[in-house]
């Protein structure tokens, strides 16, 4: 019986500390300079069309566009453009889209020589695990960051990939 | 030694809380992004969830330091770890190579030894449920 009560008052007591959470993020959110809203919009993708991508265009047309899965074959197959996998090391040895080069975001400092190789016109495609991951777009703003300006997303990712059934290469 | 421990443990799992909590609140777009990478909860859930878990981890934080409710901040502190650990689980199973978001920064990838620090942390909720139970 006692530990009943007990029980119940601390679930009482919970419920309140909930409630006293929601309010004070309400309002700090009203007021808060980096405020957001309480329902996210589901992002829409922004496809680049063929004709764009194989233009010389620079940065400001390019940013947070995606290529199709049609068009990263045709780069692939063309060896148009470099393919950078921002997913971490592991990800990448398990599987990733072939002639990929793994720069895996969050161990970024650590590949800027790597990146440095690379001249700052170079059309590059940088993609990550899959719509909703966000190292691709971390890692492409690092590198505008570092004066490359032909950068672009595959934002359905290595799921988009494999839903397809395309090839993949192992590294051991 | 069951009086110095309790102390011990409500300190650590406090200060925790509050370090987790604060850049959650000040950038709770970047914690958005970080549960979106996780992909469990559905769309219209990810904005509220990225606003509401950080004060609660904060109130939890200093309620559990100074005493206040302490059976139910025990117990919500336990739900939390519980929570991030099966999270946490299920999403190195899949394979998922994400940011953490622990900490709200940027940088700390998800690994094994974070889901080892959740597991100890709800450990220690449990001891001082426990305790709190037993003394109030």
């Amino acid at each position: 019986m006692i530990e009943n009560i007990k029980t119940k008052n601390s679930i009482q007591e919970a419920i309140i500390i909930i409630i006293i959470s929601i309010v004070l993020s309400f309002i700090y959110n009203l007021f808060s300079p980096k405020s957001i809203p309480l329902i996210k919009e589901v992002d829409q993708i922004e496809y680049i069309s063929d004709q764009e991508l194989f233009q010389n265009i620079h940065y400001d047309s390019l940013e947070h566009k995606s290529v199709t899965t049609k068009q990263m074959l045709d780069l692939i197959n063309n060896r148009n453009a470099i393919i950078l996998d921002a997913r971490n090391a592991e990800a990448y040895r398990k599987g990733h889209i072939p002639n990929a080069i793994n720069i895996p975001f969050l161990d970024v400092f650590n590949f800027v020589d790597k990146l440095q190789m690379i001249p700052r016109d170079t059309l590059i495609v940088v993609y990550c695990e899959g719509v909703n991951c966000e190292l691709s777009h971390h890692l492409s703003e690092f590198m505008r960051g570092m004066n490359f300006t032909r950068i672009l997303h595959y934002a359905g990712g290595y799921e988009e990939w494999i839903k397809n059934k395309l090839p993949v290469e192992k590294t051991d | 030694m069951k009086k110095f421990l309790f102390y011990i443990f409500r300190y650590f799992i406090g200060i925790v809380f509050i370090i987790a909590a604060i850049p959650k609140i000040e950038d709770p777009a970047a914690f958005a992004k970080s549960i979106e990478g996780y992909q469990f909860l559905p769309t219209f859930l990810i904005n509220i969830t990225a606003l509401l878990i950080p004060w609660i981890e904060l109130l939890v934080g200093i309620s559990i330091i100074i005493g206040f409710f302490l059976r139910g901040t025990s117990l919500l502190a336990i739900i939390l770890f519980s929570s991030f650990s099966i999270l946490i689980g299920i999403s190195l199973l899949r394979g998922l190579s994400i940011d953490c978001g622990c900490f709200g920064n940027l940088g700390s990838p998800l690994t094994y030894s974070r889901l080892i620090e959740d597991l100890i942390l709800l450990l220690f909720s449990t001891y001082v449920y426990h305790i709190a139970r037993k003394s109030v």
